[in-house]
């Protein structure tokens, strides 16, 4: 089938773990370079969309990030907000705009500033989680932050499947590999069973090396029409399908033997690009969390339920097996830039420029979002062909 | 263990008024970052009556007046399209973590933040009254009760009523 839209432009700012500008400064700047990268000026710009930390005070990337990028004249302008569904969520509006002429050239934009002077980055996370319902509630039981109800998600998952305690372990070994091969990761050394072990928990089953790794930076990608993909200067990156799925608290209780609502966008995605999961060279998946790549496995249709640490622990997913995952090192290793981390890396290696991490088979790429605590999910299906 | 009385069964009745969130809400979070989404932050009056409640040590669940379905406590609903009642306080350990870090200075570490099943279909977060938390499995029956600060806790139910489908 055709594609539907086009990924011409791709650009970061500098990544750091330590103070290099506000949010807003970051998005700017991600946003000229992906401009430049496509071969555009702002000028040819019609369409902004902003995604900022759901986390992060509001209005960090404020529409009036216009005047940053010196735009004029836009016919598309929003900030987009579906938790780490978002950049994909911003890549299917994009698609849709370009696809009926409401747009010509979309910039789709994410950037973060979490890593303040002297302060641990976690505690820019330490909002109570909200899994009852009740204000306040989770409070009482201090319960802050995403890493705890990750954690339910992961000891019910361990129980379910019937792995030991320390399986997860599998995924952050097998995101340093990958990394080791990335030379922009910024956790590059390898990693052994027994240092996992040995990594402090912060929420049983995750240990700190179970979380993302949180950086300030930003980056962007220009969206364009079909027609006008050969435009750019860069070899464009085909949209093929998209999708979304949204469930309230899933999984955490591991009663949702049917997956989470990944699985709806999933088969949106698959279904738009006349493909399967079959089909699918390489995936990469949001993955704030390890317990997030099992279940995206999973619920994506690339393995049967239950066996998706199965498959990562036995090198599947790792750099020489069939089905490469997160092939920069991801959220884990590489840089948490939420859901810009696993587009940027599925359009590098669309493009073919992995360098020393680029994977043969790269003719269909499935990239995925979500958010909350596992409740807000987004698929996109992309390719370097303009017909699948 | 001892059975455990009734914790639910001695509280009066409902008094109007407003509930009583036990300054709960001040999280350790840090202020210049909020969740702009939090879904749980709007007031709600499903959630003020199930507070309530709790102020006065009564575990109650909501149900629908229209579909008479028990409603999570996470549903939006005006107070007339619901009414409550008394749960049983027999619940099950949904899952579990044991969180080693401490996110206000004075909290001892290891604790256990329970995700609880009760028997009438609600989940809430609560914990497991356990000195070890080796001791917490998933699936575990749980009884609910106030400790001496009011504060909903569970306590491992050592003998559970069978369960619907189950054989005695």
């Amino acid at each position: 089938m055709p594609a539907s839209s086009a990924i011409i432009g791709l650009g970061h700012s500098a990544i750091a773990r330590t103070p290099i500008g506000s949010a807003r400064e970051l998005a700017a700047a991600a946003a000229r370079a992906a401009i430049a990268d496509a071969g555009l000026a702002p000028s040819n710009i019609d369409g902004l969309l902003l995604n900022q930390s759901a986390l992060a005070p509001p209005n960090s990337l404020p529409l009036q990030m216009i005047d940053d990028l010196d735009l004029r004249d836009l016919r598309l302008l929003s900030i987009v907000e579906g938790k780490g569904a978002s950049v994909l969520q911003m890549l299917q509006q994009a698609t849709l705009a370009v696809m009926h002429g409401m747009a010509t050239h979309v910039v789709c934009v994410f950037a973060d500033a979490p890593v303040g002077a002297g302060k641990a980055a976690g505690a820019s996370y330490q909002n109570e989680a909200p899994l009852t319902g009740v204000p306040g509630w989770e409070g009482r039981y201090e319960l802050f932050g995403p890493v705890g109800s990750y954690a339910l998600a992961a000891q019910r998952y361990l129980h379910d499947v019937g792995a030991a305690a320390d399986a997860l372990a599998a995924y952050p070994i097998a995101c340093r590999r990958w990394a080791a091969l990335n030379p922009d990761a910024l956790l590059r050394e390898p990693l052994t069973a027994e240092q996992y072990r040995a990594a402090r928990f912060i929420a049983e089953p995750l240990r700190l090396l179970d979380c993302a790794y949180p950086v300030n930076g930003g980056a962007a990608v220009v969206v364009t029409a079909v027609e006008r993909a050969r435009d750019g200067r860069a070899a464009p990156v085909y949209v093929h399908g998209l999708g979304q799925g949204h469930r309230t608290v899933a999984r955490l209780a591991g009663d949702d033997d049917a997956g989470t609502a990944g699985m709806l966008a999933g088969r949106d995605a698959y279904r738009m690009a006349g493909i399967g999961p079959r089909q699918v060279s390489l995936c990469q998946v949001y993955d704030a969390f390890s317990i997030c790549a099992p279940i995206a496995l999973e619920d994506y249709g690339l393995c049967a339920r239950g066996e998706g640490l199965a498959l990562i622990a036995a090198g599947a997913t790792s750099p020489g097996g069939p089905l490469p995952m997160n092939t920069g090192g991801g959220h884990l290793a590489h840089a948490y830039l939420q859901g810009m981390t696993p587009l940027a890396e599925a359009v590098r290696q669309a493009r073919g420029q992995g360098g020393a991490r680029q994977v043969e088979r790269n003719d269909v790429i499935l990239v995925t979002g979500s958010g909350g605590r596992l409740e807000y999910h987004a698929a996109a299906v992309l390719s370097p062909h303009a017909v699948l | 263990m001892n059975p455990m009385p009734s914790p639910l069964s001695d509280a009066g009745p409902v008094e109007a008024g407003r509930a009583d969130p036990g300054g709960a809400d001040a999280g350790p979070g840090d202020a210049g970052r909020l969740d702009i989404n939090r879904g749980a932050a709007e007031p709600c009056a499903l959630a003020d009556e199930f507070l309530l409640r709790i102020g006065q040590r009564r575990l109650c669940v909501a149900r629908c007046r229209a579909s008479a379905a028990v409603l999570p406590y996470a549903a939006h609903r005006r107070p007339d399209e619901v009414s409550w009642e008394d749960a049983s306080g027999r619940a099950r350990l949904a899952s579990f973590t044991v969180m080693w870090q401490a996110y206000r200075a004075e909290r001892a570490v290891p604790y256990n933040v329970a995700w609880v099943e009760l028997d009438e279909g609600p989940r809430l977060i609560s914990t497991v009254a356990v000195a070890d938390p080796r001791a917490l499995r998933i699936g575990m029956a749980l009884r609910a009760r106030f400790d001496g600060d009011g504060k909903l806790v569970f306590d491992p139910d050592d003998e559970p009523p069978p369960r619907d489908g189950a054989t005695r």
